[in-house]
């Protein structure tokens, strides 16, 4: 080869290990598998909003203490207590200190303001910072009547919870259940509604007729309940923003109230004629009854998966109560519950990963979860009577009643409580009378 | 003219080969200890580990069981039994409340407030001075024993054991560089799985949390702090996966919670630059 032509090849040679070699790393990289943590509540730091004038001070204070309590009853936060922090208010408007939150050992750090404007709002702004990371992750800004101050609060708190956890939020909710008082012979019952935090709370119904299972709309602010005047089962469907009440019908036969499709159109129940009980939909819009199932064993309770495709209910087909599984058309029924005992009121959680259930076995009440396969099963709850299982919008939390025993006098007590899908942080939500058949709304519009 | 350079350019590619390649050795490189001398190296091996973390951790009774290894230094860790439940809250005495009207009251139309723009993130921080370790953590007994189970079952009452921490072999062989055997390679991984497990917080309710696997790239100075930030390896699934996000942020903020890793000066190169899989599966053993 000429001399010229090699003295190419070489430049271009040399040229190309030079691109070659870098690849190599210098050193060996040491892997190592971190396969134990621990499960704690996240200590957060939520600082009062801060405020130019009296009044707004106040409702800062107060907006700071409801995501407080929003947080830290979801078992999965621990608010700092504000006496120990070390970085004051006013100088937090300037950015955090952020060794003085690691100092108290605060892992996320919430602060913000809240401001009258010219025109009469109310503007709330806050920021949530990573501690550790000193990093921004969110901060939004929001504008209200003043009045409006305790829904600012919970929205915020629905969006902290989000960006921490990954989980949709609940907090913007509302939780319409049965309010009852008097000897369990002679029980007054009550339609009740209240936020999911137990304030706000109010009465629906007067208390001269018996009103079971209230059921609320995916889509409208409208809820479904069951009236039994004159001994006749009727389903009312009652507008919470209008007062308006309507008939949906009288179901002669219904052994189950309605609960809604996740399109707000339908509604699914039993009705039993001749002693059986099959599963049927009405269409909200048509008023058409169509039959789902047809089948000699008692199918009831049914509730819908959140993407509307299938539909879990109970039934004794197999020859004692369990959980099955259907296709939204009726067709493909398949068992998923196996265990001893009884299953009743299955509902198909709103993330879609889960069906809870009331279980009655070993003379106990049990409320659990499954997959929707069926395995996984686990029991979260127990008691003399706990029963009617709910779910939050996001799938996470539950609520359901829990009844004691009546004493000599007829006398019993029945409360509403909350559980994470975790089995832990069971809380009972305040009511100011006896409380029973919780249903949750989804988030408000 | 052309030769020189030939010649120049020759010499040039031998030396580059010859340090992608290494001289040849002529001296033989000390090989691993013999399998007797294998207590011995563990013991001086055990006599190098880090001095005990200067403040308190947080008390043993945290810690799994220890692996089956022979270890004098660590204390035997025992779990407490599961602490009572919490007792229910009082109940509130029911009163007798008037009866309302009948028909509620029109609510009046609360409009959900509008968001408004990102309210913009403030002017970087100053440069970080180096860490001062937090705080002690106040670790107070939760009332809940999250320790014999992540998720709960009421109705199997168990009091097994938290699941068992993985063996230590699990980390890769690294190709056998002289001077650091695999026995040093293993405690420095048990030493930073002994440190992270006090750090690490895990989510287990979140959406199929057993599959939330983070891999976290980190870069540790001599001191053991972190240098930088730690590296999320999949960027995709951060950006796509809200509940792997939240799943990566606990990670990352336990490697930042953790530092100064307490690790054994004179393998610093070993330990500089590491990947930390964050698996939480077998805590969800029971």
């Amino acid at each position: 080869m000429k001399p010229n032509t090699a003295f190419l090849l070489l430049v271009v040679l040399l040229a190309a290990v030079g691109f070659v070699v870098p690849d190599r790393p210098a050193r060996a990289e040491l892997n190592v598998d971190i396969t134990q943590g621990f499960v704690e509540p996240l200590p957060v730091a939520i600082a009062a909003f801060l405020a130019d004038t009296a009044n707004e001070a106040k409702i800062g204070k107060d907006i700071a203490g409801v995501i407080s309590s929003d947080l830290e009853r979801t078992g999965l936060f621990k608010p700092i207590d504000r006496g120990a922090f070390i970085q004051d208010a006013a100088s937090l408007r300037k950015g955090p200190r952020f060794a003085d939150w690691r100092l108290i050992n605060a892992q996320a750090l919430i602060h913000g303001s809240a401001e009258r404007q010219p025109d009469g709002r109310l503007r709330v702004e806050f920021r949530l910072w990573d501690v550790f990371a000193e990093q921004q992750m969110t901060g939004l800004a929001y504008f209200t009547t003043p009045s409006n101050w305790r829904r600012v609060a919970h929205i915020i708190a629905d969006v902290i919870y989000k960006r921490l956890t990954g989980e949709d939020g609940y907090f913007d909710t509302r939780i319409v259940y049965v309010a009852e008082s008097g000897p369990q012979n002679r029980r007054v019952k009550r339609l009740g509604i209240m936020d999911q935090d137990g304030e706000n709370h109010r009465f629906l119904t007067a208390g001269d007729e018996l009103v079971l299972t209230p059921r609320f709309s995916p889509t409208t602010q409208e809820i479904t309940y069951l009236s039994y005047r004159g001994d006749v089962p009727r389903v009312y469907l009652f507008n919470l923003n209008t007062g308006q009440q309507e008939v949906l019908g009288d179901f002669p036969g219904m052994t189950f109230a309605p609960r809604f499709s996740p399109d707000g159109n339908k509604v699914i129940m039993s009705l039993a004629e001749d002693g059986n009980s099959d599963v049927y939909t009405m269409d909200l819009r048509t008023r058409r009854v169509s039959r789902l199932t047809n089948h000699p064993a008692i199918d009831t309770s049914a509730s819908y998966s959140p993407d509307g495709r299938q539909i879990a209910f109970n039934s004794d087909r197999g020859g004692a109560q369990q959980l099955y599984v259907m296709d939204a058309d009726g067709g493909d029924v398949r068992r998923i519950s196996f265990n001893q005992g009884r299953y009743a009121t299955p509902v198909w959680s709103p993330r879609g990963d889960l069906i809870a259930f009331t279980r009655m076995a070993n003379g106990e009440f049990y409320i659990g979860v499954m997959r929707p396969d069926g395995s996984g099963e686990r029991m979260l709850t127990k008691g003399f009577l706990v029963e009617s299982p709910t779910w939050a919008p996001n799938g996470r939390v539950l609520s359901f009643f829990r009844q004691t025993p009546a004493d000599s006098r007829g006398r019993l007590t029945s409360k509403v409580y909350t559980i994470d899908l975790t089995g832990f942080n069971e809380r009972e939500v305040i009511t100011p009378i006896d409380a029973s058949d919780p249903a949750w709304s989804p988030l408000i519009p | 003219m052309r030769k020189a350079v030939l010649l120049s350019g020759t010499l040039h590619l031998t030396v580059i080969l010859l340090l992608i390649v290494g001289l040849p050795s002529f001296v033989s490189v000390p090989d691993m200890a013999p399998p007797i001398a294998v207590e011995l190296a563990e013991l001086e091996d055990l006599a190098q580990k880090p001095m005990p973390k200067p403040k308190p951790k947080p008390e043993p009774e945290k810690k799994p069981e220890p692996k089956p290894e022979p270890e004098p230094v660590k204390e035997e860790a025992k779990l407490p039994p599961p602490a009572p439940a919490p007792a229910p809250e009082p109940e509130p005495e029911p009163e007798e409340v008037a009866v309302p009207e009948p028909v509620p009251d029109p609510p009046e139309p609360e409009a959900k407030p509008e968001p408004v723009e990102e309210a913009k993130p403030l002017p970087p921080k100053p440069p970080r001075k180096p860490d001062l370790k937090a705080a002690e953590k106040k670790q107070e007994e939760p009332p809940e024993d999250r320790l014999t189970s992540i998720l709960k079952n009421v109705e199997r009452l168990k009091q097994q054991q938290a699941a068992k921490p993985a063996p230590s072999d699990e980390e890769e062989f690294q190709a056998p560089r002289p001077r650091t055997s695999q026995l040093e390679i293993n405690a420095l991984a048990r030493a930073i799985q002994q440190q992270m497990s006090s750090c690490w917080r895990v989510e287990p309710g979140a959406r199929d949390a057993e599959d939330l696997v983070v891999e976290v790239r980190v870069i540790l100075n001599r001191d053991g702090s972190v240098r930088g930030q730690p590296l999320i390896i999949d960027k995709n699934r951060m950006a796509s996966d809200p509940f792997y996000r939240s799943a990566a942020e606990n990670a990352r903020r336990a490697i930042l919670s953790c530092q100064p890793f307490q690790l054994p000066i004179k393998r610093y190169e070993v330990w500089r630059d590491m990947t930390l899989k964050f698996d939480p599966r077998s805590m969800f053993g029971g």
